[in-house]
């Protein structure tokens, strides 16, 4: 039996007025579990008011509720709504935990946003388990950093899977030509059939992610003992390598051959890199357009995976060239990203390099200089942009690969083997080549733009 | 059930010489002593026997911690199940009616399943459900998309467990200087602890990012129907607005106060991000060190919510000044993250911006452009890094905010009230303003290095 409400404790929950409340339940958007308000009317409050903020009108609302059932449907779909709700102090009181505790959970987590403070007896067993980990030593930092990880990975999962299921499961039945109540039906009978596979699913992926972590925490930890490592002096602090790799000309290419096309190039290169980084104990933290940040735990594993990713890379056909940028330091792990001024020195040096290059510094040079079959050049000291000082830097290369000669197209800057030229132009004494007519198009209309044209 | 292993399945499952197994068992790496034959538990050994040895960690230290059992408590953790078979790919493509190709992707992004293309009951299981997605017509690239954004996202929730773990409990335990065996015991009973409280979290939070996905979808399908949003012409493609907004200091910031400072700046940023994000429904899609990328379904939002958070940045005590970049069109959904060209504009107009400015597209002052107590003032047209043709741009500014001058720090770049002043500098009539002693320090040391 679920609790019931006031208009004005869910005028107060929701910020809403009285006044305004009485006219929605007038016209059936809430209020109709009963004679009174019950806490999922503050689902259906929240969901009216994000339409009206979208600029979507009330007649619009009401008359889609009508047609559509749209409100109850959405509370129909929520997981276990719970019956009864609590103020985030009171909340905090029942759980035993720290109301500053609480209060930081809530904010770090994007709950306060929202749900406001208004809590439930789901929050208040999550409060329970931030009590435990409070108890067993993890202070304030600690815990916010924790459910600002979990709050923003969970609900990127959430985002993908609900984006997914309307791209390709409600809009697919809407292209056969499936409508109103019909296409609701059926779009809610899938949704019904594929929830219940979600969580076991993250179960599954997160157990093996844990069992990874425990593995990798294990070898540092032994690695230490054994004066393999600097034994970290704060919470947070590791030794890393870390290394950023990007395509040299992705930018004028997404322009050049329009987005789908370029988010096709980006998932071959993803998938490449996912897989040279997991080969060699990597670690991909995140991925910035066409750039990718990986950590190793040696400089040699970053070594041997950048020049593995860059010799794969020339072998695919129609593709531009990869760039890499590799440092060795220590880092801070903060909120599951890695930060630091040895980061941005990574990070600096991929935008120095040039196509087909894998610059490192120094200390990358000493940690991995027995790596066989790789060759460091000296290329003297450079100045990277907002970093004060000069930085030694060093070309690594794979001893004896063979850089066979490949065009590369002006326009959109992929790289063409022999067989792969669309179009050759000899220009003004120049030769150039194209992977498509449309490219050729766009030189010839303005060649003045693509003359030694950005990387970036 | 076959639960015993015989060194050649071994050997099979892990691409080890049967010699060296051999020899790992002799020294009773690998093995249990009650027992003749193997198991899976030597599966997992050996896995982690072959990750030290690949970092460099010899023979006889893995030995000698083996010995001690100190690593049991990893082959014993609640879900781990190891009775059961283990089954090649084929087979179990077999079994369940998921495609080789998929299953390949499942190891291949978690990198875990081992060397060679074997998988257990567990996974055994995941694909019997993962089935629905070929049936529902979901296409393998899409299934591929799904697995990474997991894969991904999960990895970061397992890595902050255990980092976290490690930076506040068992550091905390080993800076007591305890003795091995009670050392050990205690981390132990932490762990048993709060081990069982990490799935239900998960799913907590699953939970509740799903009911928010849900209301955003919801929401979305009805613009869509009122002919609020141009309906989609290819699946995730989506009009948004896109904002970037970072630090516009933070590079020689992190150089002067060192990184642990540095990410106390940055904590502070993304607290005030986090909130303004929350309250103006965007999202925040990911942070590339200081700078942010958001994302809001209207140009409204996003200006607003820019707004704000440049606002609140310059009423907290040294911090360094945040700038801004904003586009809106569409853009392309992928892997939890949004790419495209209109992605492209919105970074590249953010690093036009100078201290303390809002940069937007002339699409998104259309689209905004009734926002109350807010002007755009028009820059002209700028060419940027990348992009071809010119853009013209326009500055946002609240006509509300006062801009109250402050001083610049000019080694750390952090901006200083009146009363965060630790030193001030005149030399030849100019006057230069220090957060502390140390960018003082460094700045007489070198002035031409700060613009001196």
């Amino acid at each position: 039996m679920p609790d019931e409400l006031t208009l004005e404790q869910l005028s107060r929950y929701t910020g809403e007025p009285v006044e305004r409340l009485r006219e929605w339940r007038l016209r059936g958007l809430i209020g109709t579990d009963g004679d009174r308000p019950t806490p999922r009317d503050l689902e259906r409050v929240r969901l009216v008011q994000l339409c009206l903020r979208r600029g979507i009108s009330l007649d619009a609302i009401v008359e889609a509720n009508r047609t559509q059932r749209l409100i109850d449907r959405y509370v129909e779909m929520l997981p276990e709504p719970s019956h009864r709700t609590y103020s985030l102090a009171e909340a905090a009181e029942i759980a035993g935990l720290d109301l500053d505790v609480a209060r930081a959970m809530w904010k770090n987590s994007g709950l306060a946003a929202q749900q406001g403070e208004e809590l439930r007896d789901e929050d208040i067993e999550a409060f329970r388990a931030f009590k435990t980990y409070s108890d067993a030593g993890f202070p304030l930092e600690a815990l916010a950093e924790g459910t600002r990880v979990f709050a923003d990975s969970l609900s990127r999962v959430a985002e993908m899977e609900s984006k997914l299921f309307h791209f390709y499961v409600h809009e697919r039945l809407k292209a056969q030509g499936l409508s109103g109540d019909e296409l609701i039906r059926v779009t809610d009978e899938a949704g019904e059939i594929s929830r219940p596979l979600l969580e076991p699913t993250i179960l599954w992926f997160h157990r093996k992610a844990w069992e990874k972590a425990i593995r990798e925490d294990l070898v540092m930890h032994m690695a230490e003992e054994a004066g393999l490592l600097q034994a970290s002096e704060l919470p947070g602090q590791l030794q890393r390598a870390v290394a950023f790799v990007d395509l040299a000309s992705f930018t004028p290419m997404t322009e050049a051959m329009g987005d789908v096309q370029a988010a096709h190039v980006l998932d071959r290169f993803s998938m490449i890199v996912r897989e040279a980084t997991n080969a060699w104990d990597g670690r991909l933290v995140k991925q910035i357009g066409d750039a990718f940040m990986l950590v190793f735990p040696d400089a040699r594993s970053a070594v041997a995976c950048a020049l593995e990713i860059k010799s794969r890379v020339a072998r695919e056909p129609q593709f531009p060239a990869v760039r890499a940028g590799i440092h060795w330091g220590s880092l801070l792990y903060r909120d599951g990203d890695y930060v630091g001024s040895n980061v941005n020195i990574a990070s600096r040096l991929a935008n120095e390099a040039e196509r087909h290059q894998v610059l490192v510094t120094p200390e990358v040079r000493r940690e991995a200089r027995d790596l066989p079959d790789v060759e460091f050049v000296r290329l003297g000291k450079r100045k990277l942009k907002g970093l004060s000082g000069s930085f030694e830097l060093f070309e690594a290369r794979a001893a004896g690969a063979p850089e066979a000669e490949r065009a590369v197209d002006p326009v959109c800057g992929t790289e063409l083997g022999a067989a792969e030229v669309a179009a050759r132009l000899q220009l003004e004494g120049a030769e150039r080549a194209f992977c498509s007519e449309e490219c050729l198009r766009k030189f010839v209309s303005s060649p003045q733009a693509y003359v030694g044209a950005d990387r970036g | 059930m076959a639960d015993g292993l015989t060194i050649e399945q071994l050997a099979r499952y892990t691409g080890e010489p049967e010699e060296r197994l051999r020899e790992w068992r002799s020294r009773g790496i690998i093995g249990e002593d009650a027992r003749d034959d193997l198991s899976l538990d030597d599966v997992e050994r050996v896995r982690l026997v072959q990750l030290f040895l690949r970092r460099g960690i010899n023979l006889e230290a893995i030995a000698e911690t083996m010995r001690s059992n100190s690593f049991d408590w990893f082959y014993n953790f609640p879900w781990r199940a190891p009775e059961g078979q283990i089954y090649s790919l084929e087979e179990a493509a077999e079994l369940t009616g998921v495609k080789v190709e998929v299953m390949q992707r499942f190891r291949e992004v978690m990198g875990s399943l081992g060397p060679d293309d074997f998988v257990g009951e567990e996974e055994l299981a995941l694909m019997r459900g993962w089935t629905l997605a070929a049936e529902f017509g979901i296409p393998d690239e899409a299934q591929f998309e799904m697995i990474r954004v997991y894969a991904d996202n999960l990895d970061r929730v397992g890595e902050a467990e255990q980092r976290l773990f490690r930076f506040y409990v068992q550091q905390r335990l080993n800076a007591e200087e305890l003795p091995p065996q009670e050392l050990l015991a205690r981390s132990q009973a932490a762990a048993d602890q709060l081990n069982p409280l990490v799935e239900p979290i998960i799913l907590y939070f699953h939970r509740r990012g799903l009911q928010r996905a849900i209301r955003e979808d919801m929401v979305m399908t009805l613009a869509e129907q009122q002919g609020l949003v141009k309906r989609a012409a290819t699946p995730a493609d989506l009009l948004m607005a896109v904002v970037f907004i970072d630090l516009s200091s933070f590079t020689p910031l992190a150089e002067a106060m060192g990184d642990v400072a540095a990410a106390g700046v940055l904590e502070r940023f993304s607290q005030i991000v986090r909130i303004s994000v929350g309250a103006w429904s965007g999202r925040i899609v990911k942070q590339i060190g200081d700078a942010f990328m958001l994302v809001f379904p209207d140009a409204q939002s996003a200006v607003a919510c820019a707004l704000e958070i440049e606002a609140r940045a310059s009423k907290e005590p040294q911090f360094p000044a945040v700038r801004a970049g904003i586009h809106y069109g569409t853009v392309l959904y992928r892997e939890g993250d949004y790419v495209g060209s209109n992605v492209n504009v919105a970074s590249r107009i953010t690093n036009e911006a100078s201290r303390h400015q809002i940069l937007v597209t002339a699409e998104v002052r259309k689209e905004a452009r009734d926002l109350p107590e807010i002007e755009f003032i028009r820059l002209g047209k700028r060419q940027l890094k990348g992009i071809s043709g010119k853009l013209d741009l326009f500055e946002v500014r609240s006509r509300l905010a006062p801009a109250g001058e402050k001083a610049v720090d000019p080694v750390c770049g952090m901006e200083l009230g009146p009363g965060e002043i630790a030193a001030s500098l005149s030399i030849e009539g100019v006057e230069r303003a220090f957060c502390s002693e140390a960018c003082l320090r460094k700045f007489v040391a070198s002035p031409e290095a700060y613009g001196g």
